[in-house]
């Protein structure tokens, strides 16, 4: 007898037979309980067939499974006796009617042995794809055969376990699937719903009473789902369910509390359940909870509003721009891609800007400032810069940053009140320099007016004198800025209004507008017309009378800041003390000149009376030589007088005094500026007489080609500075050193300050002296 | 008329308010060898010269009081008596060349007499 078993080695039989079970697996039938249908199903075949036994056979891997029995009393046998293992490779029906004398069974244990079995025939249960899972069959304990009306009952009956099995697999799939579906609805967190025509709630997920926090769907059953709305929320519900009844889907978010009173947010969908014929019999109603969503919406837009409000409030102006290349490129242009208000407002552009590009608004725009910006986007480094908006009167600090790509992101910062105070201080510092050397009074009033034209950008400034008697106001010299005329001429304070009241009192005058100040309520339009839309005065006093003024003027409406304002006092303030000092000093010039002039007159009075005393002495020569002596101060008081006594050039002292002993072709004088105080002025005066006088009785001057050499010379001793003057006569008759010493050598011997150092010589040739004296001495007053 | 007269000699009007300066300038015009005539004031020396064309110089001092001082004194010299010399001295400043009237001669006081005589007898001659 050959293996009854199906198993083989044949691989495509293999996974045949593995498709078969799986297949058998489908049904679900192995190993059930006795079922009546499959019962009365075997006891037609015993009946019909009239054999003792029938079974349904179902035959499984290694063995086979009897869902239905008639005659055997067991459930499951192995496949290595099985008569059907065999029967299922058989097309339809195996007929077997004498097992005894089938070669295929004849050596099948339950044909040779217990129980003996004669007969068999089996119809297959095939399946729709065609697999045979097992089969119905009949034995007998004898030898027979079936009818053709007995085999195809067999057969019907085989079809109609398999209808059986087909129902109780399609049923058990739909349970499986409603326990599905009813499983995803019900762990779903959307609240779904279902709603008849008239808009009432019929049914709810699990899920849906979960997180609309229902406790019983029996409560709110059959109430309209609109109600469940208030305000916008029910209006937009009604307009949803209206778009799902047109067969379309009705969305909206709105704001609802849940069952138990919690507010939520949430979005909703509507669609139309549609029958058979696609007509709209149901609405389905699926509400998601999106509260979590929107508090982070709203947190994001609280968040944006902040930021957004500091980037619109933030003093400092602010742009993101993008460069604009051309097609080499080369940076050309850039974007505005966003503005504050600020940054609007500091450089003039309009807020709608944005967008466009800094050509398209300022078409002059220096190419140099888009290099900038182009060098921070492609070095990716930051760039500090300082630009001047002359239009605006500001400056500004600039940090300019990469953002990505093309994009950076300016920063300005308003530096401009430092900037200005910088420049104030700076036109401080000017005007100190430039007034301490200033000789006339006239010089000042054009130097303070240009200086403070230009540090406060003044239309014009300028200085006048008043009559304040007249109340007019005489300006010389003023500066008017590029395109205003001159204010040069005489005006009438009244003419501009009553504000010269205060310049009388002394008080400064600051006006932010004339055209709208009480004080030149009457004048305002001619300030106006003379390009003064703001105005400063400030009135210089003298002994309390109104005598000249300092005004600024500036073209736009102006507030004068305290800064401003101290800073024209201080202008103000500069100029009266330079005028004091110029005004001292000519009051010192007439003072010099008047007591030069009495001393001069006295020195004539001392003469007068020693020629008048003296006129009877008979040896006239010491009175000559006292009206010398008298001569020679008188001289060195005429060149200190032409330096307002304060230092005479050592050569033009010199010159006033030895000009009377020699003509210039016999005397030189030479060596290098030294400037004598008057001290000094009148001792080397005196000096110079003496040895004049000498050289005119005795030495070089005293015959017809004899010459003086007065040379002198600054040499370092001792890290002090001293003057040598050297006193040379040559051609002169032969002299010696006197034996007598007079006043006029005592008076030679005292030296160029009265200190001595003095070396006089006696050789054949001539009379020298060299005299020395520290310079610091020399210089002293 | 066989008598004849000695040369007249020239006659110097001295003008100065000082009178100890005034004695020193006379006594400055009679060592030259001159006639001194004196005047305290410009206005008297006016008056003098209206009355005595004899006077060929005249010496003033610039600073006096009064209306005329001695540079209007000179002008009105140069104007009305254009042949009458002038020495002009001073204990101001030297006056500039334009204002001196043609002719003039400054001396700065004090000044040294026999500068001043030797001007004297220059316009003498």
């Amino acid at each position: 007898m050959a293996d009854p078993t199906i198993v083989t080695a044949d691989p495509a039989a293999r996974s045949a037979e593995a498709a078969r079970l799986l297949a058998l697996d489908g049904y679900g039938i192995l190993d059930t309980p006795r079922e009546r249908d499959f019962d009365e199903i075997t006891a037609l075949a015993s009946a019909v067939c009239g054999t003792p036994i029938a079974v349904v056979n179902l035959v499984g891997e290694g063995r086979q499974f009897f869902k239905a029995e008639v005659g055997l009393g067991v459930r499951e046998t192995p496949l290595d006796s099985s008569f059907c293992a065999r029967a299922i490779l058989e097309k339809d029906l195996l007929l077997v009617p004498d097992a005894t004398k089938d070669p295929r069974f004849d050596c099948n244990p339950l044909v040779t042995g217990e129980p003996h079995l004669r007969f068999y025939a089996g119809a297959l249960l095939r399946t729709g794809e065609g697999h045979a899972i097992g089969t119905i069959c009949v034995l007998d304990y004898q030898p027979r055969t079936l009818s053709d009306v007995q085999q195809q009952t067999l057969r019907v009956l085989a079809r109609q376990v398999m209808t059986q099995l087909e129902l109780r697999r399609s049923l058990r799939e739909r349970r499986e699937e409603a326990a599905f579906m009813h499983s995803v609805l019900a762990s779903s967190a959307d609240c779904i719903k279902v709603l008849d025509l008239q808009d009432r709630l019929t049914f709810m997920t699990e899920g849906g009473m979960r997180v609309m926090e229902v406790g019983d769907f029996n409560a709110i059953r059959g109430c309209p789902w609109p109600d469940f709305w208030q305000g916008q929320g029910h209006a937009d519900a009604k307009a949803a369910i209206a778009a799902a009844k047109a067969g379309g889907i009705g969305r909206f978010q709105g704001e609802a509390d849940t069952m138990a009173g919690n507010p939520r947010w949430w979005d909703v969908q509507v669609t139309p359940i549609l029958d058979a014929q696609g007509v709209p019999e149901r609405l389905l109603s699926v509400s998601r909870d999106i509260s979590e969503q929107k508090a982070v919406e709203g947190q994001l837009s609280a968040s944006e509003a902040r930021w957004r409000g500091l980037f619109d409030g933030m003093q400092e102006g602010f742009f993101l721009g993008e460069l604009v290349r051309d097609a080499d490129g080369r940076a050309t242009d850039y974007r505005f891609l966003e503005i504050n208000p600020a940054f609007a407002r500091q450089s003039g552009l309009p807020a709608e800007s944005i967008g466009q590009t800094i050509r398209g608004v300022v078409p002059d725009i220096d190419q140099s400032l888009i290099d900038t910006y182009a060098r921070v986007v492609e070095t990716g480094a930051p760039i500090l810069f300082e630009i001047d908006v002359p239009g605006l009167d500001r400056h500004f600090e600039v940090r300019a940053n990469k953002e990505h790509g093309d994009r950076f992101s300016c920063l300005f910062l308003d530096i401009t009140e430092r900037k200005q105070a910088e420049e104030r201080r700076d036109a401080m510092i000017e005007l100190g320099d430039r007034l301490r050397d200033v000789t006339h009074r006239t010089e000042i009033g054009p130097i303070a007016a240009e200086i403070l034209a230009r540090t406060l950008r003044l239309s014009h400034a300028g200085y006048g004198v008043v009559d304040p008697v007249r109340e007019t106001v005489t300006v010389d010299h003023d500066r008017a800025a590029e395109g205003f005329a001159s204010l040069a001429g005489i005006h009438a304070f009244r003419a501009y209004g009553s504000f010269i009241d205060d310049l009388k009192a002394g008080r400064p005058v600051f006006v932010a507008d004339t055209l709208d100040d009480p004080r030149t309520a009457v004048g305002g339009a001619a300030f106006a017309a003379l390009g003064g839309r703001s105005m400063a005065n400030l009135p210089l006093m003298e002994n309390g009378r109104f005598v000249s003024l300092f005004f600024a003027l500036r073209s736009r409406p102006h507030a004068w800041t305290p800064e401003e304002k101290a800073f024209l006092r201080s202008v103000a303030d500069r100029t009266r003390a330079v005028i004091a000092r110029l005004e001292a000093e000519e009051q010192q010039r007439v003072l010099n000149q008047e007591l030069s002039h009495r001393m001069k007159n006295m020195l004539a009075m001392v003469l007068s009376i020693a020629t008048q005393t003296l006129r009877s002495v008979r040896d006239q020569g010491p009175v000559e030589a006292f009206e010398q002596r008298i001569h020679a101060l008188s001289a060195a008081h005429d060149v200190l007088l032409r330096q307002e006594w304060e230092s005479a050039p050592l050569d033009a002292v010199a010159c006033a005094v030895l000009g009377t002993f020699a003509p210039p072709a016999r005397l030189t004088v030479a060596g290098p500026p030294v400037s004598l105080g008057p001290r000094a002025t009148l001792s080397v005066s005196l000096l110079l007489h003496e040895l004049g006088t000498n050289a005119a009785k005795y030495g070089a001057l005293s015959n017809g080609e004899g010459r003086v050499d007065v040379t002198w010379r600054i040499e370092v001793a001792g890290g002090e500075e001293n003057l040598v003057l050297d006193w040379e006569e040559r051609g002169g008759p032969t002299v010696t050193e006197p034996a007598r010493r007079g006043f006029g050598s005592r008076l030679i011997r005292l030296g160029l300050v009265g200190t001595g150092d003095v070396d006089l010589r006696y050789p054949p040739s001539g009379f020298r002296a060299e005299m020395r004296a520290p310079l610091a001495q020399i210089h002293q007053s | 008329m066989g008598q004849s007269l000695p040369p007249a000699s020239p006659v110097i009007l001295v003008v100065e308010d000082e009178p100890l300066q005034r004695l020193m300038a006379v006594d400055v015009v009679e060592r030259a060898g001159f006639e001194a005539v004196e005047a305290a004031s410009a206005d008297e020396a006016v008056r003098i010269l209206e009355s005595r064309p004899d006077i060929h110089l005249v010496f003033t001092d610039i600073d006096m009081p009064g209306g005329m001082d001695g540079m209007k004194l000179a002008a009105t010299i140069r104007d009305r008596w254009p042949p009458i010399e002038l020495i002009i001295i001073s204990g101001k400043r030297r006056p500039a060349a334009e204002d001196l009237p043609a002719r003039g001669v400054f001396f700065s006081k004090p000044y040294k007499r026999d500068e001043v005589m030797a001007a004297m007898r220059r316009f003498a001659t």
